[in-house]
Order: C-alpha cells, then sequence, then structure tokens
C-alpha cells in the first residue's frame, strides 16, 4: 500500500487569478495536489476573463468545486459574508459580494475536510478567517514559500508580483520591493 | 505573450510585506507538520500486525495519538541506540 495523502488548499478567487495573471499556475501545482473552491466563485473567474482556464484546472482534477453546501452551512456562510462587509478594512459594504470568500472559510471549516491552508489575500476576509482558527496564506506568501523552496528565484517573485499590480491587482510598490529585498538578502545567507 | 485578466477587487486592501512573510512561515510550518505526518502514517501502514493495534490499545490508554507514541518511541530508540554510538 503506498497512497499518499493529496496536499489540499481552498482559495478564494484573488490568489489564483494573481496565480494567472502571474503566469505562476505552475507554482500552485508544484505546491498543492488540489486546490477546492465553492462554486459561487465560478462567475467571478468568468469575470476576469478567466472562465476557460479554471475551467481547465477543473478537467484535471487539480480544482475541485464543492456545490455541496447543507442548509446550515448556507447560513454560515451568509453571517460571515456581513461579517466581512462589517469589517473597516473592506470597502464593500454588500454582504452579497462577500459570499464566495464567506463559503470558502466554511469549506475550511468542515470538520471532515483535511484542508491545510486557505489561499486569500483580502484583509477584512482574512481578520475573520484568523478569528475563526483559519489557517491561511496569501499569494505573496505562496511565491515567498517557493522561492524559499528554491522552485523559483526572488527576481521571478519581483516579476510576477510586478505583473499582477500591472494587471491591476492591488499589490503597492513597497509590498513588491520589500518582499524583493528580504528574499534577496535571505538567499545570500543561505 | 501574457493572456491578461482583470484584476480581483482591486479597490480592497491587501496584505504587508510583514503579513506576507509571516503567512509563508506559518505555512512553511503547516506543511513541515504535514510531511512529518505523513513518514509516520507511511511507517505505521508497514507495521504488521498484532503490532499497530497494540500501539493503538497502548495510545488510547494514554489519551495519545498512534503517530504520537511513534514518534516518540523512535526519538527514544534514536537517543538510546544511533546517539552514544555516534558519540564513541
Amino acid at each position: 500500500m503506498n497512497y499518499k495523502i493529496p496536499r489540499v488548499a481552498v482559495s478564494n478567487t484573488g490568489p489564483l487569478i494573481s496565480a494567472l495573471q502571474s503566469n505562476c499556475m505552475n507554482i500552485l501545482l508544484q505546491l498543492y495536489d488540489q486546490i477546492h473552491i465553492p462554486a459561487d466563485e465560478i462567475r467571478e473567474y468568468r469575470k476576469h476573463g478567466a472562465d476557460q482556464e479554471i475551467r481547465n484546472l477543473i478537467e484535471t482534477g487539480f480544482i475541485v468545486v464543492h456545490r455541496d453546501f447543507i442548509p446550515e452551512e448556507n447560513e454560515a456562510a451568509m453571517d460571515i459574508a456581513s461579517e466581512i462587509a462589517n469589517c473597516l478594512k473592506t470597502r464593500d459594504r454588500n454582504p452579497e459580494n462577500h459570499l464566495p470568500e464567506a463559503f470558502a472559510i466554511v469549506l475550511m471549516l468542515r470538520e471532515d475536510f483535511q484542508a491545510i491552508e486557505l489561499l486569500i489575500d483580502e484583509l477584512a476576509a482574512r481578520d475573520v478567517a484568523r478569528q475563526r482558527n483559519v489557517p491561511f496564506i496569501g499569494f505573496p506568501g505562496i511565491l515567498i514559500r517557493a522561492c524559499w523552496q528554491r522552485i523559483i528565484e526572488p527576481e521571478d517573485v519581483l516579476s510576477a508580483l510586478a505583473e499582477c499590480q500591472r494587471q491591476g491587482t492591488h499589490y503597492s510598490n513597497k509590498l513588491i520591493n520589500e518582499i524583493y529585498e528580504s528574499l534577496k538578502v535571505s538567499r545570500k545567507r543561505l | 505573450m501574457i493572456k491578461k485578466y482583470s484584476p480581483h477587487e482591486p479597490e480592497e486592501e491587501v496584505l504587508s510585506a510583514a503579513d506576507a512573510f509571516q503567512d509563508a512561515e506559518n505555512s512553511e510550518a503547516r506543511w513541515q507538520a504535514f510531511e512529518r505526518g505523513e513518514r509516520l502514517r507511511r511507517l505505521l501502514v508497514e507495521l504488521p500486525e498484532p503490532a499497530f493495534s497494540k500501539l493503538e490499545k497502548l495510545a488510547l490508554r494514554r489519551g495519545r495519538t498512534v503517530s504520537n507514541l511513534v514518534e516518540e518511541v523512535i526519538t527514544g530508540l534514536v537517543d538510546t541506540l544511533v546517539l552514544p554510538e555516534e558519540k564513541a
């Protein structure tokens, strides 16, 4: 018997869009065996022009879509979405718009579901996840891990984040430069 | 040429560099624990009966998991057998 437990994560829309923007999906494919998403995210990928790419990843089995939420989980997601909408760190006060990340958090809270972490960038949703002890990582953190594991170089992290920024993702110059400089220094120490 | 995708919620605040490094450190620790568990699990799968059920009963009595117990036993064995040999 030589089966391996898959390395599973749940993702919100943002990190997967960043991975597509920067052509870094191969990094996610190296770090994870499966990424689970709630069905509510599908319309967001469509909106971002990533429908076909996500569909291809679903066909390969890398992305697994959940539509199996029970009424109690739907209610929990509504509560979480309201909590995110009321958080000071968000500008979007409409809970409906926070349902995809709320369902992603609900997936992470399933007792029988063995996802190790939630991929999420937005501060408000991260705060709500933290309050529920849901472990998470953002897209820049994933790139940093990939760099530590020598899958990519600090320069690749710089160009990936810069490409996301060029396509409109809200990564500041300060964030990008600080990550790049720290990675260069830590690389020299190794 | 890279295909362009419209950004996700560009008006929302995202994390700082310090957050990103903290994320990476926490994640690294989680995956190391996962890999450690995986190695132990593979070892346990290979254990012939009745060794596994004995370990299971012992772990239950002590309120521990089989993985914890095996990790402890192996660490003890390494301390007892391998380290003195290395010192000599």
